[in-house]
């Protein structure tokens, strides 16, 4: 076994790599810049190129959840490829572990009245008619398979009598077809996906923080990246590059229910790559977080038959879903809580208001057995226990339906050839307006699957790309962390991150004005300015976490003005954006994806139709 | 007004020093609450890794006076209380490699763990097409190691690693194979349990103490005894570990007893503990350790047999049976 007081992180991959997987010799094609072993270049088995000073690679996956593992490991499966994965930290601390209802696909059971069709057309309403519809009915389909697989693969899940996965009810839904692991599906799919893909020989490189895309001669040609272990900036070349980094509702910093990691540096970086980021004002807010930091409580809770409380008791979805009651839609569930909040009908104050789920009718034993999780973070955050009595609960920022633009959802390509994009970073667009609840994990298992494969397809004929761009963004980088991290005077980053959350609560959070976006917009962009010259607090190469935040928050501003400037523009109400001001949905002017791009320090807005197939835009309503 | 200390090993790459930080008391902040209230308003410097903040990512795991705990999900309260002070030591996780404060290298313990044969091997009958069935019972008992953040409390408080990670895997380790070899979905149990033995599977030391730290209630020690017996089962049964086990088992049966005179022949073989032990047992016998009538009596004669052996026995038996 290995010798872990090694220093050197090269070494350490190397020794690692080979003791791993000697089928591939990825090794050969992992090398740092500059380093001896890299001068050595000639042409490994798997046809990698090393080129003297460069890391190259055939597909290079950024991103360790559940899209990037299943990217990874399908761009593996094409065989002689060398395939890498990048990742910020540990692979597993993703948010795809945080998930908890379930995954979502209709399995064939006989006699069962639920349908691929059905699962498209509640996907297609449930997003408001913003997905695109060829894009959907491809993707229920395949999240059909991916259950299956999955199962395959390791995945716990919980089972009926007969043997077969259990299915649950989840909000928005005609039939139960959300297959579960207790509530802890997501934790459960991440490891069974983590676990076959270190028995498949995926390689990782763990602690690299992704800089920027780099673009030669109009296509891909891979990525820069900081060594966060020793500080080192290293280009890695690659054939074709998967950006799968997560979504950018850490924008809302101090109330989401996303993990700290996913502050959206993939589509930071495709933006700053010149790609366009598609419907970015779509931000879901999950109508059930802990009071105290947003902490989510899954909708399973609902699911399972939980009840939703105001101040008086009532049961106060009996008002905005007659029908569905605690079932209808996060979106729609969201906003009957703040409307009770706003008219007087919550509990509580400011931003501790809150409404209460009652959960104690299921009884302790059913509790235990399937929503132990939600025990567990309600003891935690808020010192109560569910068995005994309800949970102070509030919306928070839970879902980014917006991404990176692809523009062919078969292989999960971008404008950009070389470039794909994968799971919550990636918008095809499967969920359109609002993401129904287990089509997250379903979307992350099928969009990584296709991109691995279109990936692996697109590295296959491509040839190695040149270095130019890279060794100039390797050098831009180098600078950049000499500059910033030299500052001694001026604003703590950490408190225009702050400010920035509460702008964009205020502003863009569940009810939205043009006045209050107009304001959160300006607001954005001086913070936008004073990071410029905000200070770091630390100038360290070894693991500076400070450095490595202070480009987090960067990213999260970028997407916040990108959002707002969507939001803004888009005068109707739809799915989770809601407008006061436009409070319907308008067809006529706004059935369209936005799609907004840098140009220099500009914001420009572009448009492009939705795609309809089979359903006709409809009123809707539960 | 009350104030809590945090005593923080630090370490740059290079230097290492400790560090003291004082805030304010309050009865609201999980340890990893206090972690990042002193990064953002006293030190940025101060290096940790955090990221779900509820305890299912597995990221903020540190030592707490010298005890594994994760940070988000111990409230302040609890280890003051536990401690009886209001200063406390916080230090990385033992047995990985340090790479700064708080933070330590996961990718070697990643390249670890593949070695534990990761990701189910289904039955010929199921595909990936079609899926698995399995019974709810089935589910029921891999359930729990499924429970694993990777957070490697185990791996730091492990007594095994601390003395040789040479021979030995991290707990958790053992208990991702454990998951595989008893999932009634897995075509062949042995092949998560025949890389184990070369892993190190006979040499847990039985101090329990992953099953102590883990913040998820699993018990790799449990892990690893039922990769034992599955190994056993299967024929491994030779080596020190497989006949210590053997020796015991053979007491239970007898006398009920542990006969600890003849456990070290029965162990090491009759050649290996006449010369390797002779000094040790001479020592014992000389400080008055051992008493010369007992120890022959014991070797030659064996412990008289329990009251209720009859009953003991009966459950020996059963468990031998019983699938």
């Amino acid at each position: 076994m290995s010798d872990d007081t090694q220093d050197d992180i090269w070494s350490l991959s190397r020794r690692t790599f080979v003791g791993a997987c000697a089928t591939l010799p990825l090794v050969d094609a992992i090398a740092p810049i500059g380093s001896a072993q890299a001068a050595t270049s000639g042409t490994t088995a798997t046809g990698v190129d090393t080129e003297a000073g460069m890391i190259s690679v055939d597909v290079l996956v950024v991103g360790s959840g559940g899209a990037g593992l299943r990217a990874a490991v399908y761009a593996l499966r094409a065989g002689n490829l060398s395939v890498a994965v990048v990742t910020k930290t540990m692979p597993s601390r993703s948010a795809t572990c945080m998930a908890e209802g379930g995954i979502n696909g209709v399995i064939d059971y006989p006699g069962q009245k639920d349908s691929l069709d059905l699962h498209a057309f509640d996907t297609v309403k449930g997003g408001d008619y913003l997905g695109d519809q060829d894009c959907i009915d491809f993707f229920v389909e395949k999240a059909s398979e991916a259950v299956r697989e999955t199962d395959f693969w390791g995945t716990p899940y919980s089972r009926a009598k007969d043997g077969r996965i259990d299915q649950r009810f989840m909000a928005g839904h005609q039939y139960p077809r959300t297959n579960y692991s207790a509530d802890k599906t997501g934790h459960a799919l991440l490891h069974s996906t983590f676990d076959y893909a270190l028995g498949a020989g995926v390689k990782f490189l763990i602690d690299y923080q992704l800089l920027d895309v780099a673009v030669e001669d109009g296509v891909c040609s891979g990525i820069v990246m900081r060594n966060i272990k020793t500080g080192a900036i290293v280009a890695v070349k690659a054939r074709a590059v998967v950006l799968a980094t997560g979504g950018y509702t850490r924008i809302f910093w101090t109330r989401t229910s996303t993990p700290f990691i996913a502050t959206g540096d993939g589509t930071a970086a495709a933006l700053r790559a010149g790609l366009p980021f598609k419907d970015p004002e779509m931000l879901q807010f999950h109508p059930t977080g802990v009071v105290h930091g947003g902490v989510l409580i899954t909708e399973a809770a609902r699911g399972e038959g939980g009840y939703l409380l105001n101040g008086k008791g009532e049961r106060f979805m009996q008002r905005y879903a007659p029908a569905k009651m605690e079932l209808a839609p996060r979106d729609i569930t969201a906003r009957a809580i703040e409307t009770e909040i706003a008219e007087g009908r919550g509990i509580g104050q400011g931003m501790l208001a809150h409404v209460l789920i009652d959960l104690r009718h299921l009884g302790r034993d059913k509790i235990l057995e399937r929503l132990p999780q939600i025990r567990h973070v309600g003891l935690l955050f808020e010192n109560v226990d569910l068995v005994e009595e309800p949970l102070p609960i509030r919306p928070t920022a839970h879902y980014s339906m917006g991404g990176i633009d692809v523009v062919d959802f078969r292989s999960m390509s971008t404008a950009l050839p070389g470039l794909f994009a994968a799971g919550e970073c990636g918008c095809e667009s499967i969920h359109g307006a609002n993401r129904l609840g287990g089509n997250s994990l379903a979307a992350a298992m099928v969009t990584g699957k296709e991109a691995g494969i279109g990936a692996a397809a697109y590295a296959a004929k491509a040839a190695m790309p040149g270095d130019g761009a890279l060794l100039r963004l390797v050098e831009r980088w180098r600078d950049h962390f000499k500059e910033t991290t030299s500052r001694t005077a001026g604003t703590r980053f950490t408190e225009i991150r702050d400010r920035m959350a509460q702008a964009l609560w205020d502003g863009m959070g569940i009810y939205r004005t043009g006045t209050g976006l107009a304001k959160a917009l300006e607001t954005v962009t001086g913070l936008q300015k004073e990071y410029q010259t905000a200070v770091v607090g630390n100038a360290g190469q070894v693991y500076n976490s400070a450095y490595t935040h202070y480009l987090e928050v960067g990213n999260l501003l970028t997407l916040a003005r990108c959002a707002l400037v969507a939001a803004l523009d888009r005068r109707e109400s739809r799915g989770a954006h809601t407008r006061v001001d436009y409070p319907n949905r308008n067809d006529r002017d706004f059935l369209h994806h936005n799609l907004v791009s840098l140009k220099g320090d500009e914001v420009v807005l572009d448009r492009r139709p939705v795609t309809i197939v089979r359903f006709k835009p409809e009123e809707r309503n539960y | 007004m009350r104030t809590i200390t945090f005593d923080i090993d630090r370490f740059d790459g290079t230097r290492s020093w400790s560090q003291s930080y004082s805030f304010a008391y309050d009865p609201t902040l999980t340890v990893l609450g206090c972690l990042i209230q002193i990064k953002e308003q006293q030190d940025p410097s101060l290096n940790f890794t955090a990221s779900c903040r509820c305890a299912i990512c597995g990221s903020c795991a540190v030592r707490v006076n010298g005890n594994a705990v994760l940070a988000c999900d111990t409230r302040l309260d609890t280890v003051l209380t536990q401690w009886n002070s209001d200063a406390l030591r916080i230090s990385p996780l033992g047995n990985f490699r340090v790479v700064s404060d708080l933070v330590v290298d996961w990718s070697d313990k990643v390249e670890r763990l593949r070695t534990a044969n990761t990701g189910l091997k289904a039955r010929k009958d199921f595909t990936a097409e079609s899926g698995c069935r399995q019974s709810p019972e089935d589910f029921a008992r891999i359930q729990k190691q499924w429970d694993c953040i990777l957070c490697g409390a185990c791996a730091s408080d492990c007594n095994k690693l601390a003395d040789n990670r040479e021979d030995f895997l991290e707990p958790f380790a053992f208990t991702h194979a454990n998951r595989y070899a008893q999932d009634s979905r897995s075509a062949d149990p042995l092949l998560h349990v025949k890389g184990m033995v070369k892993n190190g599977l006979w040499k847990c030391l039985h101090c329990m103490e992953c099953v102590t730290k883990c913040p998820k209630g699993i018990a790799p020690a449990a892990d690893i005894s039922a990769l034992r017996a599955l190994a056993y089962a299967a024929g491994n049964t030779e080596g020190k570990g497989p006949r210590h086990a053997a020796a015991f088992l053979t007491d239970l049966e007898t006398t009920g007893r542990l006969n600890e005179v003849r456990l070290v022949p029965r162990t090491e073989g009759m050649i290996d503990a006449a010369t390797g032990r002779l000094g040790f047992t001479w020592r014992m016998l000389k400080r008055g350790k051992l008493a010369t009538r007992e120890a022959v009596e014991l070797f030659l004669v064996d412990n008289k047999p329990i009251e209720g052996i009859d009953g003991l026995r009966r459950i020996v038996r059963y468990r031998r049976t019983a699938k």
